[in-house]
């Protein structure tokens, strides 16, 4: 009988194979850097794919941050003598945290350290820090460069959007655009309202499907987009899945781009004594996701769409 | 049914039980992003979907893990209108399209990361197969219907092109072990990550089993045994499936290169026998090597993308224990014009051992251009040299090349290699194609994609392929497409240069077969949660290449076959709510062996497959699933009444801990131990193998993953 395993080893000899379990294994015995000062990011531990967003955050980090970089992995259990454990440790200058859980366990030290929040869509917390939220000129800006025809802007809104919408506003007016925004408190007001508008808005019209409580019933998309699509009117989106779903684009985090803003946050703030009363700001760097079918049914050529980078077309 | 309908039932049901999880920082990314799919397309780790215009289906890691398939058979099993047959020999795969059926299934082109995996032998993957285990697939991408507009020859009745794991996907070290019934283990471990620009994956598998052990009760000896007065035949006895195999895959990527290393090693037993004689003991093996190099570049200039891809791929064929073709005490098929066995019995059993080594060279350029308005454009020009460089054949029977007389029964065995008397010589094919192809948004919601393809073969000359397809988004959640495609299936060279045999000698003159293809695709989704799609389908298969009875009373093959086909095939996706998924598909197709005016044979002419997954919040994932596979035509002149129905019925548990790095799954297949089998091959006066092959009876495996 030529047994088989043996084959196997004269064929491909020892040595190949001990070369490719140094390629599967030699990954863990990558020693931990020594102490060192400077900037420790503490993120939580999430499973796949998640990992990959703060994966992705803190490269772009240690991109833009010129200092030392350490990196601490927090699990839900661990509690907060861990961290001041890794804070003597590391000695930083600024804690980078991640996440809102390390956002958390991280204002619950009693430390004087400077401290730079990302990788959350909002917080009640004085922090510094940069919001994984796009800001509403961000979207604006796509919108009217795949769109540039169009003259209005309808929105629907939770109550207590005053700051965003106002942002909005003043933003296409500097463009000579308008914003007609609407308050609804319920899931049947924004479909009465989603209803109004629809029946109101002409090609040169676009919608703009906010984020909130009311206003992502699948229910009220699905007539908004059924009447969009016999209309040619344009709908975009705060929330990235809806181009799934046909409307025209959204935006969604640049994480490595994002990463290198709050590096540079950091450096700014690596000698401050304490954290300044600030709110985060809004999310600049983002990615564009565009929808072929719908791009095309408007007349729209994703090919044709000057000055922007399609980041992903559905 | 009511046991299907009652596993289903308790499965929806369990949705009651599911936990609510703590608001964590996963749901924040969530509510951001909108789903778990959409982050992994947005960070990169998936690409979304091409909207090829054809009648694709996708399945990913995720499905296969899902349904706890093992190997990609399982997972092909689930697709509409395709369904997997069996050959006699080591109960190869028969990937049967729409009703295009053949024993050596050289009509379905298998891509391993765009590089078909076709050999010049039969056509086919390979004839010692193995199956290929699952690990290191990230998806696979079905297109029902001819490519050879783009792919080339042999992507005839169905694409199926297996993607594997990005460094990205696998982003770290895991392994994980399976263990279950008939003794089969597997085993496999993978690492991934990147340093900068530079990223790597490797990943290893293996996999062992003893093979399932169903009676085959009468095999071809039994008939011969019949007809000479000998005994010798070992039925009813057992296929031989034992397999060992082993799998390894290295992927490497900087910039904008990336080189793809893999080697698939193979041994196991022949199945029912080379000649559907039982033959327990006869070993194969097969050494399969590929290496391919990809430069891709998508801002070539502004408008335009390139691609080159350059690929080689070894196989070999190997007899590792003789093939024992009829058992000792066989007077073997060897007989007069009256019908008397001439020969005396064969001590040692007729042995044959044919060993084929094979290699395959290919240059590929693609590029697309998007600086028209409204247009799209694809070329490719591509060069491809393939070579059988080595056929050696031992055997104890025909003709002794030294004297030029018969080989008496209990010789030695006898090297016939480079002969005439071996089953097939030296030979080699250069293949050169230059295709283009436009899509073109004629207007509003109209999208026109015309392709056409030039080959030309070194030994068959030259064949122009084209294909067209019209799109119309009728509404926002209707698509129609209409499509017609032609294509062709390079003869093999068994067809072309098979020698020595009494029964299937090749023929140089051969022309390649030929199908047209016309097709009308719906796909409708009346809610954010369910999607519909219909598909009809009509083909007309030509110049099918089939062994011959001629005037000396041996079979040669010929372009002789001629088979037509229509059907429907019907899917409906529904995610009835965040914690349970439903999939279902039905096929149906009625195709006809225009020839002998008879209903085409072996291929179901209906499938039903049903799929339930609950995905609960504490980490339990539950998956059902049931195929049933009905209406198998026996061919016109076998008398055989006609195969039984059957259905399958399989369940996955699988559970996660310690935030999904460690999961342990309980995988059961055929748990109803239905008597599942696949069509045997006709033969004359009788079928060598009457009662069909049978398919394995329950199995059970437990598997243990863990991400260190």
């Amino acid at each position: 009988m030529r047994c088989f395993y043996r084959d196997i080893l004269k064929t491909y000899q020892r040595r190949r194979l001990f070369g490719l379990a140094l390629l599967l294994f030699g990954q863990s015995f990558i020693p931990c850097n020594a102490l060192s000062s400077g900037l420790l990011i503490i993120y939580p531990n999430v499973k796949a794919p998640y990992n990959k967003i703060y994966r992705d955050i803190i490269k772009g980090i240690k991109k833009s941050y010129p200092g030392d970089t350490q990196q601490f992995q927090l699990e839900t259990d661990n509690n907060n003598n861990i961290i001041q454990q890794q804070i003597r440790q590391y000695q930083p200058d600024v804690l980078m945290t991640l996440g809102k859980l390390s956002l958390e366990k991280v204002r619950q030290l009693d430390s004087n350290l400077p401290i730079v929040a990302g990788a959350i869509t909002n917080t009640e917390a004085p922090v510094i820090g940069v919001s994984m939220t796009p800001d509403p000129e961000v979207l604006l800006t796509n919108l009217l460069t795949i769109a540039p025809f169009i003259k209005r802007v309808f929105v629907v809104a939770n109550t207590g959007r005053h700051q965003q919408l106002a942002r909005a506003e003043a933003f296409l007016a500097r463009q000579n655009k308008t914003l007609q925004s609407e308050e609804v408190t319920s899931v049947q007001q924004a479909a009465d309202k989603y209803l109004k508008i629809i029946n109101q808005a002409s090609p040169f019209d676009a919608i703009w499907l906010m984020r909130g409580t009311h206003l992502n019933d699948p229910s009220i998309l699905m007539l908004v987009m059924e009447a969009a699509w016999k209309k040619k009117i344009v709908v975009f989106s705060s929330n990235p899945t809806h181009v799934k779903r046909g409307v025209l684009f959204s935006v969604y985090p640049d994480n490595f781009r994002m990463g290198g803003a709050l590096g540079e946050i950091a450096r700014q703030h690596e000698n401050l004594l304490t954290t300044p009363s600030t709110r985060l700001s809004p999310l600049k760097n983002v990615h564009l996701i565009v929808n072929e079918r719908t791009s095309k049914h408007l007349g729209i050529m994703p090919n044709d769409i000057g000055g922007l980078h399609i980041h992903r077309l559905l | 049914m009511k046991k299907i309908l009652g596993l289903l039932a308790i499965l929806i049901s369990c949705n009651t039980a599911q936990v609510i999880a703590e608001y964590s920082d996963e749901d924040d990314l969530t509510s951001l992003y909108g789903d778990e799919t959409f982050v992994s397309i947005a960070t990169g780790i998936s690409q979304p979907i091409s909207k090829a215009p054809s009648v694709a289906s996708v399945i990913t890691a995720e499905d296969i893990k899902m349904i706890g398939a093992t190997d990609i058979d399982d997972v092909l099993e689930t697709i509409p209108g395709l369904h997997i047959g069996r050959s006699s020999v080591g109960q190869n795969p028969i990937y049967t399209f729409r009703g295009i059926y053949s024993d050596f299934n050289p009509q379905v082109m298998m891509l391993i990361n765009g590089i078909p995996i076709t050999n010049l032998f039969h056509g086919n993957r390979h004839q010692v197969w193995g199956g290929m285990p699952t690990e290191s697939i990230s998806r696979i991408e079905v297109i029902r219907g001819p490519g050879s507009a783009i792919y080339g020859a042999d992507a005839f009745a169905g694409v199926i092109n297996i993607i594997t794991n990005s460094p990205e996907e696998i982003g770290g070290v895991s392994v994980g072990t399976r263990h279950g019934t008939s003794n089969t283990n597997s085993i496999w471990m993978k690492a991934g990550g990147a340093n900068g620009e530079f990223s790597y994956m490797a990943i290893l598998e293996g996999m062992s089993t003893d093979g399932y052990n169903e009676k085959i009760k009468s095999d071809s000896q039994s008939f011969l045994d019949a007809i000479s007065g000998t005994a010798a035949s070992l039925s009813p006895g057992d296929s031989n499936l034992e397999v060992k195999s082993v799998d390894a895959r290295v992927e490497l990527s900087y910039q904008k290169f990336t080189l793809h290393a893999a080697t698939q090693i193979r041994e196991g037993g022949v199945g029912a026998g080379i000649a559907q004689a039982l033959d327990p003991n006869g070993q194969a093996a097969s050494k399969r090597h590929n290496v391919d190099f990809i430069f891709e570049e998508r801002a070539f200039t502004k408008n335009t993308s390139i691609k080159v891809n350059l690929s080689y791929l070894h196989t070999s064929q190997e007899v590792d224990e003789d093939f024992i073709l009829f058992p000792p005490g066989s007077k073997g098929p060897f007989f007069d014009q009256l019908g008397n066995a001439i020969s005396p019995p064969f001590p040692n059993g007729v042995i044959g051992n044919p060993e084929v080594y094979e290699r395959h060279y290919r240059a590929n350029f693609t590029s697309t251009f998007r600086g028209i308005e409204q247009h799209e454009l694809m070329s490719g020009v591509g060069y491809y040299f393939g070579e059988i460089y080595k056929v050696e054949e031992e055997k104890n029977y025909g003709i002794d090349p030294s004297t030029g007389l018969p080989i008496p029964p209990g010789s030695p065995l006898i090297d016939v290699s480079d002969t005439p008397y071996a089953f097939l010589n030296e030979n080699e094919r250069e293949n050169s194609h230059i295709f283009i192809q436009d899509v073109w948004h004629l207007a509003g919601d109209w999208e026109l994609t015309t392709g056409i393809r030039y080959d030309h073969y070194s030994d068959f000359g030259d064949t122009t392929n084209p294909r067209v397809a019209l799109v119309w988004s009728a509404r926002h959640n209707l698509t129609v497409k209409a499509l017609y495609g032609e294509a062709f299936r390079a003869p093999s060279f068994a067809e072309t240069g098979g020698q020595a045999n009494p029964v299937a000698l090749g023929n140089s003159n051969l022309k390649p077969e030929t199908l047209k293809s016309y097709e009308l695709a719906f796909n409708y989704k009346p809610t954010y949660n369910l999607t519909l799609d219909l598909n009809l389908f009509k083909y007309y298969w030509k110049d099918i290449i089939q062994f011959v009875p001629d005037a000396s009373g041996t079979r040669t093959a010929q372009n002789a076959g001629e088979q037509y086909g229509h059907g429907i095939e019907l899917e409906a996706s529904w995610k009835v709510n965040n914690y349970l998924s439903i999939l279902s598909n039905y096929s149906w197709q009625k195709s006809e062996d225009e020839l002998n005016n008879a209903d085409a044979a072996n291929a179901p002419e209906q499938q039903f497959y049903i799929r339930a997954n609950t995905a609960l919040s504490n980490g339990l994932n539950i998956t059902l699933q049931a195929n049933r596979v009905t209406d198998r035509k026996r061919s016109f002149d076998d008398l055989r009444k006609e195969i039984d129905d059957y259905t399958t019925v399989d369940f996955t548990l699988r559970k996660s801990f310690l935030t999904e790095q460690l999961e342990l799954s309980l995988i059961g297949k055929n748990i109803f131990n239905d008597d599942a089998r696949e069509p045997s091959p006709n033969g004359q006066p009788v079928p060598p193998i009457t009662n069909d092959f049978p398919l394995s009876r329950r199995r059970i495996f437990a598997e243990i993953r863990y991400s260190l």
